[in-house]
C-alpha cells in the first residue's frame, strides 16, 4: 500500500512538473513575450501602408499659387494575385501605353511587388481600375503619388527651387522651407484578403499624416510678373552674360521681385546647366562701382569728417595718389558732397575716404551690411569679399569708394541703398512672409528685422535728395526718371572683374539702383547688367541700367497705385541699345 | 379500476424548472451565438460601406487637386500672358488720362474728423 501511495505520489508530481512547466512556458509565450511574438505575427500577414503627406503649397503675397501638387499613380502589380496574365497584360499595356511584351514578362516573374508605371495621370489609372474591376481581373494596385508643379515655369524659377527624386527641395524656397513644406508622412497596418482587398475590421494603429504647411513669399507677381518681362526685353537686346533685378520694400526688408538671368524652369530642371540654376542677386559677387559712393558720402558725414556745405577739390579730373592717377568723367573743380554724388565723382569720394581714414570707411561699408550674410531665406547666400584695413594696399583707400577692391552680391547692394530709402536701418532681406496652416490659419509670422541702425535719419535724409539730384537734369541717371514721380538713385559702371585675375578689357558690370517715389519709398530696386554687348562708350548704368529701372518703375507704380506727386516732365526718349555681337542666351 | 396510487405526490411529473433552465441558458446561448454572427456581418458590411467611403473621398481629393492644378495653370501668369499674345484675350493697360481718383475727404483742422453727409453741420442758410 506504502509502495502503491508512492508511486502514485511519483506520478501526480511528475504530471504536476509536466503541467507546471507547460504552464509556465504559456505563460512566458502568452504574457512575457506577447509584444514579441504579436508584432512578428502581425509582420507575417499585415502591411505597413504608407499616408503620404501633402506637400504645402507655395503662394505669393496675395495669395497666387506658385507651386502645388498634381496627384498622380503609380501602377503596381502582385504577382501572386493575378490569374489571366495574358488578359491582364493586355489590357494594362493598351491602358498604359507600354509593350504588351514587356508587361508579361514583369508579371511572369511571380513578384509581390512589381512597379509598372510611375506618374501615371489619375484619370488613365482610375479608368484602367474600372475596366479591371469590370473584367474582373485581380492583382494591379494604384499607389497614391503626386508631382510638384510650377503653373508659372520659369518665372521666378530662382526663389521657388525644385524638388529631387527623394522629394526634397534642391534649390530656393522648396530647400530652405524644405521642413515646413514637406510634412510628416503617416501610416496604418492593415490586412488583406487573398484577394488583395483590405479586411478593415483588423486595420491597426494608425499615424495620420501630417500635412505640409503653406509658405506665403513676400514676391509680389504682378510686380514681379513686370520686372521679368522688362528684364527679358533687355537681356534679348543687350544679350549679356548675366542679368539681374532685386525690388525691396525698403521699410520692411521684404523682396517683392527678384529676377536672375539666365533662367531655369523648375518644372523640368534636368533639360538646364547648373549654370542656369545660379541665383546671382546672392551668389554671384561683382564690383559695385559707384553705386558704392553712397557708403563713403553717408560715412563721411555721419562721422562729421564733412559737412553739407564742405567743399572738397576735385584735382580737375586727375589726382595721382599712390604712384597712380585716379580719373574723372569730366575734369571738376570744388565740389561739395551733394554735387559729388550727383556728377558721381571718383576723387571727391577717394578724399572723402581718405579723411575718414580706412578704420572708419571699413567700419561704414560693414554697417552698411556689405561682407556678411544678410541672412535671407535662400540657399546659399555668400558674404562678398571685404579685406579689412590691415590687408588693403596704399591704393584700396581710393578705390574701394568708388567701388572698386570689392566685391558684394546685388542683394547687399540694394539693401544697402535701402538704407538711404528708409531713413538709416539696414533691414534683414526676407522673401518668405508667413507659414500657414493648409487652412490658411498662420502658423508662423516673419515680421520686418532691423540687424542695425547704420546711420541717423537726418545724414539718410541728406544722401537722399543728393541721390534725387542724379536723375534730374545734369546727373548721371536722367534717363531713370519717372513721370510724375521724384526717382533718388544711384548709378554704377564697373570693369568686369577676369577670371584670369585683373580687369578684362572691355567689359562691364553695369548697373542703377533707386528708389521711388523719393519723399516716401515704397520700393528700392536694383538693375544690374552684366558684359552688355554694346559699345563701350555708351555702356553706362545710367545709360543701359536707368532706362530699365525707368520703364519697370512706371508699371509699378501703376501696379501700387501710387498717386503722382511730382510734376509731369517730358520723358526722353531711351531706346535700349542693341547689341553690337551675337550671344548666346541660355 | 383503483387509482388511488396515482396521487399527485407520488406521479412522474415533468420538471419544468430544469428544462426552462436549460432552454433558457441555451436559448442566451444560442441569442449570443446569433448575436455575435450578426455583430460580426453588421461589421463586415459596415468595413465594406467605410472602405467605399474612404476610396470614394479619396477620388474626390484626388479629382479636386486635378481640378485645382488646372485651374492654377489655367490662371497662371504665364498661360494668361501667352493668352494675350495669342491675341485670344484682348487686355490694354489702363493710360494715366483714363484714370479718374477721387478727391480725398477733406478733415477739419480742428478735430481731425473726415467731413461727412452725416457729420457735417449745415449751414444757417440751409436750415432756414
Amino acid at each position: 500500500m506504502n509502495l502503491q501511495a508512492r508511486r502514485t505520489g511519483f506520478a501526480v508530481a511528475g504530471i504536476a512538473i509536466i503541467c507546471t512547466a507547460y504552464s509556465a512556458r504559456l505563460v512566458d509565450l502568452h504574457v512575457v513575450k506577447h509584444e514579441e511574438y504579436a508584432r512578428l505575427a502581425a509582420e507575417k500577414h499585415s502591411f505597413r501602408q504608407p499616408i503620404q503627406a501633402k506637400r504645402g503649397m507655395i503662394l505669393d503675397r496675395n495669395g497666387e499659387i506658385l507651386a502645388t501638387n498634381l496627384p498622380v499613380r503609380t501602377i503596381v502589380a502582385d504577382a501572386s494575385h493575378i490569374q489571366n496574365p495574358d488578359e491582364l497584360a493586355s489590357l494594362v499595356a493598351a491602358r498604359l501605353e507600354l509593350e504588351k511584351e514587356a508587361v508579361l514578362e514583369k508579371i511572369s516573374t511571380g513578384k509581390k511587388y512589381i512597379v509598372l508605371k510611375r506618374m501615371v495621370p489619375d484619370e488613365v489609372a482610375v479608368a484602367l481600375q474600372n475596366e479591371l474591376q469590370a473584367r474582373k481581373l485581380r492583382g494591379i494596385y494604384l499607389e497614391n503619388d503626386s508631382i510638384r508643379t510650377y503653373p508659372n515655369g520659369a518665372m521666378l524659377g530662382h526663389i521657388l527651387g525644385y524638388l529631387n527624386h527623394e522629394r526634397n527641395g534642391v534649390q530656393g524656397v522648396e530647400c530652405t522651407m524644405n521642413k515646413e513644406l514637406a510634412g510628416v508622412d503617416g501610416h496604418r497596418f492593415i490586412e488583406r484578403d487573398r484577394t488583395g482587398k483590405e479586411i478593415m475590421l483588423y486595420r491597426g494603429a494608425e499615424a495620420p499624416a501630417e500635412h505640409g504647411k503653406n509658405v506665403r513669399l513676400t514676391i509680389d507677381m504682378g510686380l514681379q510678373s513686370i520686372l521679368e518681362s522688362e528684364v527679358d526685353a533687355a537681356f534679348d537686346k543687350l544679350k549679356p552674360e548675366t542679368m539681374n533685378a532685386v525690388m525691396v520694400d525698403p521699410s520692411t526688408g521684404e523682396i517683392l521681385a527678384m529676377v536672375s538671368r539666365p533662367a531655369f524652369d523648375p518644372n523640368r530642371p534636368g533639360d538646364f546647366q547648373p549654370s542656369q540654376m545660379k541665383n546671382r542677386a546672392i551668389i554671384d559677387m561683382v564690383e559695385p562701382g559707384s553705386t558704392f559712393k553712397i557708403v563713403v558720402a553717408a560715412g563721411a558725414l555721419n562721422e562729421g569728417t564733412v559737412t553739407p556745405q564742405s567743399s572738397i577739390f576735385c584735382e580737375n579730373g586727375r589726382f595721382s595718389y599712390g604712384g597712380r592717377t585716379l580719373k574723372d568723367h569730366h575734369g571738376y573743380g570744388h565740389m561739395d558732397v551733394h554735387e559729388i554724388l550727383v556728377k558721381s565723382s571718383n576723387i571727391g569720394s577717394a578724399k572723402m575716404a581718405l579723411m575718414m581714414g580706412g578704420e572708419k570707411f571699413h567700419e561704414y561699408v560693414r554697417r552698411f551690411g556689405f561682407g556678411e550674410r544678410l541672412g535671407i531665406e535662400l540657399p546659399g547666400e555668400i558674404r562678398g569679399l571685404v579685406h579689412p584695413p590691415n590687408r588693403w594696399d596704399k591704393l584700396t583707400i581710393t578705390r574701394m569708394p568708388m567701388g572698386h577692391s570689392i566685391a558684394v552680391t546685388p542683394l547687399q547692394i540694394t539693401m544697402g541703398m535701402s538704407v538711404i530709402a528708409n531713413g538709416g536701418r539696414l533691414m534683414a532681406p526676407t522673401v518668405v512672409k508667413t507659414i500657414e496652416e493648409p487652412d490658411g490659419t498662420v502658423f508662423r509670422a516673419n515680421p520686418p528685422r532691423v540687424i542695425r541702425d547704420v546711420v541717423p535719419k537726418e545724414t539718410a535724409s541728406f544722401i537722399g535728395n543728393a541721390l534725387v539730384g542724379v536723375t534730374q537734369p545734369g546727373g548721371t541717371a536722367t534717363q531713370a526718371r519717372v513721370n510724375g514721380f521724384e526717382v533718388a538713385g544711384k548709378t554704377g559702371t564697373a570693369q568686369k572683374v577676369s577670371e584670369k585675375g585683373g580687369y578684362a578689357p572691355g567689359k562691364y558690370v553695369v548697373s542703377f539702383v533707386g528708389y521711388m517715389p523719393a519723399e516716401n519709398p515704397r520700393f528700392t530696386l536694383l538693375v544690374m547688367i552684366d558684359d552688355a554687348k554694346v559699345d563701350s562708350s555708351v555702356n553706362y548704368g545710367g545709360i543701359q541700367a536707368a532706362p530699365i529701372f525707368s520703364r519697370v518703375a512706371e508699371r509699378a507704380a501703376r501696379h501700387l497705385d501710387l498717386i503722382p506727386t511730382a510734376p509731369s516732365v517730358p520723358l526722353q526718349t531711351a531706346p535700349v541699345v542693341s547689341a553690337t555681337t551675337p550671344n548666346r542666351r541660355l | 379500476m383503483n387509482l388511488s396510487f396515482l396521487t399527485i405526490r407520488s406521479a412522474n411529473r415533468i420538471r419544468l424548472r430544469p428544462i426552462l433552465i436549460t432552454v433558457a441558458v441555451l436559448s442566451v446561448i444560442l441569442c449570443t451565438a446569433l448575436g455575435f454572427v450578426s455583430i460580426k456581418l453588421s461589421q463586415h458590411a459596415v468595413a465594406e460601406e467605410i472602405r467605399k467611403t474612404e476610396r470614394a473621398v479619396t477620388r474626390l481629393r484626388s479629382e479636386n487637386e486635378v481640378l485645382l492644378a488646372a485651374v492654377t495653370r489655367l490662371s497662371s501668369r504665364q498661360h494668361l500672358t501667352s493668352l494675350v499674345a495669342q491675341s485670344k484675350i484682348a487686355a490694354n493697360y489702363i493710360t494715366a488720362d483714363r484714370v479718374a481718383r477721387l478727391t480725398p475727404p477733406a478733415s477739419d483742422e480742428g478735430d481731425s474728423a473726415t467731413r461727412t453727409a452725416l457729420n457735417t453741420v449745415p449751414s444757417r442758410s440751409a436750415t432756414r
